[in-house]
């Protein structure tokens, strides 16, 4: 099964070139030119990780990361950007994403970290699916 | 010689640290581009060599969107060079259209992360000024940055300039906060000191929200 993929920049040239590479590499990508319309995405649909860039109009990144990982925690973000600051590196690591990838990204690196976040989402998951089951059984056991 | 005092020194390393980070991050986005498409290139000249058939239309749209880039980014590049060619003179005549649109230019990247748009409109006829070009950039900015930090997002901020036969004044309007700090926050800062330097003053508009930059007369006392 290939990464399911959400993409999110306000560049739509280069959200749409990066979306097609990444679709010939076999990811199933879907694109967001902002954050706000990348919220409304994921409401209606689940993603192994999300590329998302730092500095976007209306929302930046880390506020768009911050309300990611309230709603979807086991969502994996690796955060894109043209500024390489640590203060901002370190902040988004604080927020809980995954990497921080500086433009002009190498997509090879980029796929190798998006299979590292898909395969950190399916942990989670399965110790939250367990952890669910043994909740199941402690209220039912007799 | 106009004296340029000490205290105007951190405001406008600041400054033009802000300009020059965002120049960065616009360079940075252009490039994007240009490397996802070189990628892409790359990527369909594989594909050919392993057998699928080459969409000629695709290379051409790719080279074009890659033209586009490089004329983006020079376009960057050039307003770069002007501003920091801006500090070349302590005095000259300066196109106050000119370096409106270019504080236009080079605060795009802010505006659009806080939601707001800029419009400049201008006389027919462009006057001089003789005055400090970095100085006035400098002015410009400070007044355009605390008008779009209070501005709420979506709102238009409008600079109009005036100057036609007459003393030159430049409006900045569309930013409607009640809040007091939006008042405190733009006679903060530089902003007595760049008056001075400048030979303007800045007066609040009573009727409308907004604020007039007045220019009394051209540095050194030349007509």
């Amino acid at each position: 099964m290939s990464a399911k993929v959400l993409l999110v920049d306000d560049e739509k040239e280069f959200l749409d070139i990066l979306g097609e590479r990444m679709k010939l590499r076999g990811m199933e990508v879907k694109t967001s030119s902002s954050a706000l319309a990348a919220l409304d995405v994921l409401e209606k649909e689940s993603f192994d990780v999300i590329i998302l860039d730092l500095m976007m109009p209306e929302m930046d990144g880390l506020e768009a990361l911050k309300r990611i990982k309230k709603n979807r925690p086991e969502l994996q973000v690796i955060l894109l950007t043209g500024h390489g600051s640590i203060e901002k590196g370190v902040e988004a690591m604080r927020l809980g994403a995954m990497d921080f990838v500086e433009k002009p990204a190498d997509l090879e690196t980029l796929s190798a970290k998006i299979e590292k976040a898909r395969a950190r989402k399916m942990i989670l998951v399965e110790r939250k699916v367990e952890e669910e089951i043994r909740n199941i059984l402690i209220r039912k056991s007799w | 010689m106009v004296d340029f005092p000490q205290t105007a020194g951190w405001g406008i390393l600041r400054f033009f640290g802000r300009i020059s980070a965002s120049i960065s991050h616009e360079l940075k986005n252009s490039l994007s581009v240009v490397n996802e498409n070189a990628g892409l290139v790359e990527d369909l000249a594989l594909l050919t060599a392993k057998g699928r058939s080459l969409d000629i239309e695709r290379v051409k749209s790719l080279s074009g969107s890659i033209r586009r880039q490089v004329k983006r980014t020079d376009q960057i590049i050039k307003n770069m060079n002007k501003f920091a060619h801006s500090v070349d003179m302590e005095i000259k005549s300066v196109d106050i259209q000119e370096y409106l649109e270019l504080i236009a230019a080079v605060s795009a990247r802010l505006l659009a992360a806080r939601n707001i748009t800029l419009k400049l409109t201008s006389p027919q006829d462009r006057p001089s000024i003789m005055t400090s070009p970095i100085f006035l950039l400098y002015l410009f900015w400070h007044l355009i940055d605390c008008c779009s930090r209070w501005a709420e997002p979506g709102e238009t901020l409008h600079v109009d300039y005036r100057g036609e036969g007459g003393p030159i004044s430049i409006q900045f309007q569309g930013c409607t906060t009640t809040n007091p700090d939006f008042r405190n926050d733009v006679e903060g800062g530089d902003l007595s000191v760049l008056l001075t330097l400048l030979g303007c003053s800045l007066d609040w508009d009573s009727a409308q929200p907004g604020m007039n930059l007045s220019f009394q007369n051209n540095l050194l006392g030349k007509g």
